[in-house]
């Protein structure tokens, strides 16, 4: 076959001769808008030197993704509590119940947590994490998200 | 002094209840101040028996509205938080309908209050172990993003969250985490002189647990603190809605020397302002005014393992003076000494029974008093059910 060829199988879908040319040009126009896309992001592939380890996955395209931590601090008064949150080296911290903004997060990211309050502490993340949300006693508090 | 519950969801997704509680408190501090409800039946054995119900609004309200718990609304409605309310009605011998009777407090200073005190915030900033603790999970992070292998940084992630924050022991956590913990804290004993010291044989602690302990001690350190509260009640005619009586008052608690473990002192001074009906005078007043001091000590028997007082003891002078018209035989000036029992029955009942010695006249009066916590009520119906 083709290599230029794209086959769809409508099984028992039966079109008429106008359908047909409607979804053919469709088709032709969104693949060949996707096709462009492509060519325009597209690198030429370097191969590796012979005797040199590949140490990490290489990143071929890095999705990063901004997510928003809603923090809620329960039972007591605003400033007496005090929230960091840690990614790879950018530390965000809050005092009061609201939220904070991290920018630049990646998959297998790990935002550190930890903190004082003297009240009850709820942490919820917008992105999919390993937990979706944490709470703390009264106290002293260390945890972390594992991001999706 | 504060005390509320929330259902809410922990790390692990199970949803537990928890108490913020002024467990610690002694039952002298509830009877000037109430957290919570309390159900009160005071003078049982006297022949003007009260049954009587405190409260704070800003629990009731949070009952129904749990999103006034975030911090800014509990600052916003600190005034309903520090205030008392409460009503009752009075009984006579026969246990009769002898009027109402409704009354307002309000904390002027509450130093105890462990969810509003800048000291006990700014010692938990200063705490130690917990600045140990996130040095530590900061060196682990460093740790995690070196490792490549997506699944093998996902386990240290949770072997992280089972160290900071589950009650799993040290030694039941990934042997390798726990070899990674060990290298870190050896290449620098100075940064973790706590952790280093925790993490010798036994191996069986965990940082949360230690952590708590820590903050309770903190905790412990204000718990005697100053307590000064102002009040107004009054009693209504059983047969008409008009004040037989109004009492303007004013209480101190404040605890003595540094809190030990087992016992403490307290010092508990009250004084008051009565304005009554001169019965000789025709028709309903509130003319005659008795003002009444009364400074004393209260001894607080605590248990070691969780500080709760158990058992106490209070001894106290009481002196009136009356500033009105004198009835027949009557003295303007009076001294009593009272003592007070409080007796812990379960977590929130307590039975005080009180003793009023009048040296003058060599007369003893004694008054016995159940007052109840709502809590303690729900939780004796729980266990009874069980």
């Amino acid at each position: 076959m083709s290599k230029n060829k794209l086959v769809i199988d409508l099984r028992r879908i039966a079109l008429t001769d106008e359908q047909r040319r409607v979804l053919h040009n469709a088709i032709h126009k969104a693949v060949t808008a996707q096709l462009k896309k492509i060519e325009s992001t597209g690198k030429k592939k370097k191969k590796p030197k012979k005797g040199v380890m590949k140490l990490a996955p290489e990143k071929a395209e890095v999705q990063t993704m901004t997510t928003h931590l809603e923090v809620a601090f329960l039972a007591t008064n605003p400033g007496l509590s005090k929230l960091t949150a840690i990614l790879n080296g950018q530390k965000q911290t809050i005092t009061k119940s609201g939220t904070i903004t991290l920018t630049n997060v990646e998959s297998s990211d790990i935002i550190l947590i930890q903190g004082e309050s003297l009240g009850m502490t709820t942490v919820t993340i917008d992105i999919s994490a390993e937990p979706m949300q944490m709470s703390f006693s009264p106290g002293s508090f260390n945890d972390n998200f594992f991001i999706n | 002094m504060f005390e509320f519950s929330l259902a809410q969801t922990n790390s692990s997704g199970h949803v537990k209840t928890l108490l913020t509680a002024d467990s610690l408190a002694s039952g002298n501090v509830k009877d000037v101040l109430t957290s919570f409800f309390q159900l009160a039946f005071n003078k049982l054995t006297g022949p003007n028996k009260e049954l009587n119900f405190n409260s704070n609004p800003f629990a009731i309200m949070l009952k129904s509205d749990p999103s006034l718990a975030i911090d800014y609304n509990y600052f916003k409605y600190r005034i309903l938080r520090k205030t008392n309310f409460g009503f009752g009605i009075k009984l006579d011998t026969s246990f009769r309908f002898n009027g109402f009777s409704s009354g307002i407090k309000y904390a002027l200073i509450d130093k105890r209050d462990s969810s509003t005190s800048k000291l006990l915030f700014e010692n938990l900033l200063n705490e130690p172990l917990g600045k140990e603790a996130d040095e530590l999970q900061k060196q682990l992070g460093e740790r995690a993003i070196t490792i490549t292998d997506r699944d093998e940084r996902r386990k240290f992630s949770n072997s992280m969250r089972n160290f900071f924050n589950t009650d799993v022991p040290f030694d039941k956590l990934d042997p390798a985490f726990q070899d990674v913990v060990r290298k870190i804290i050896e290449g620098d004993k100075n940064a973790f002189p706590l952790i280093g010291a925790l993490l010798q044989s036994p191996t069986t602690f965990n940082i949360k647990k230690e952590q708590k302990k820590a903050y309770d001690q903190l905790k412990a350190e204000i718990k005697d603190d100053l307590l000064w509260t102002i009040g107004l009640s009054d009693t209504t005619y059983k047969n008409q809605f008009f004040f037989s009586n109004v009492l303007l008052n004013t209480e101190l608690v404040k605890g003595l020397g540094k809190p030990k473990p087992g016992s403490n002192l307290e010092v508990n001074i009250r004084a008051a302002l009565n304005f009554v009906d001169d019965t000789l005078a025709k028709g309903r007043d509130l003319k005659r005014c008795i003002l009444n001091f009364e400074p004393g000590f209260n001894w607080v028997i605590r248990t070691k393992n969780n500080d709760q007082s158990i058992l106490e003891l209070k001894f106290s002078g009481s002196y009136n003076h009356n500033f009105g018209m004198l009835y027949a035989r009557e003295k303007r000036d009076s001294l009593t000494f009272n003592a007070t029992l409080r007796v812990r029955i379960i977590e929130d009942i307590w039975i005080p029974l009180e003793i009023k010695y009048d040296p003058k006249s060599g007369n003893v009066f004694g008054f016995l008093n159940v007052r109840a916590n709502f809590t303690g009520l729900g939780r004796l119906a729980k266990s009874l059910k069980q």
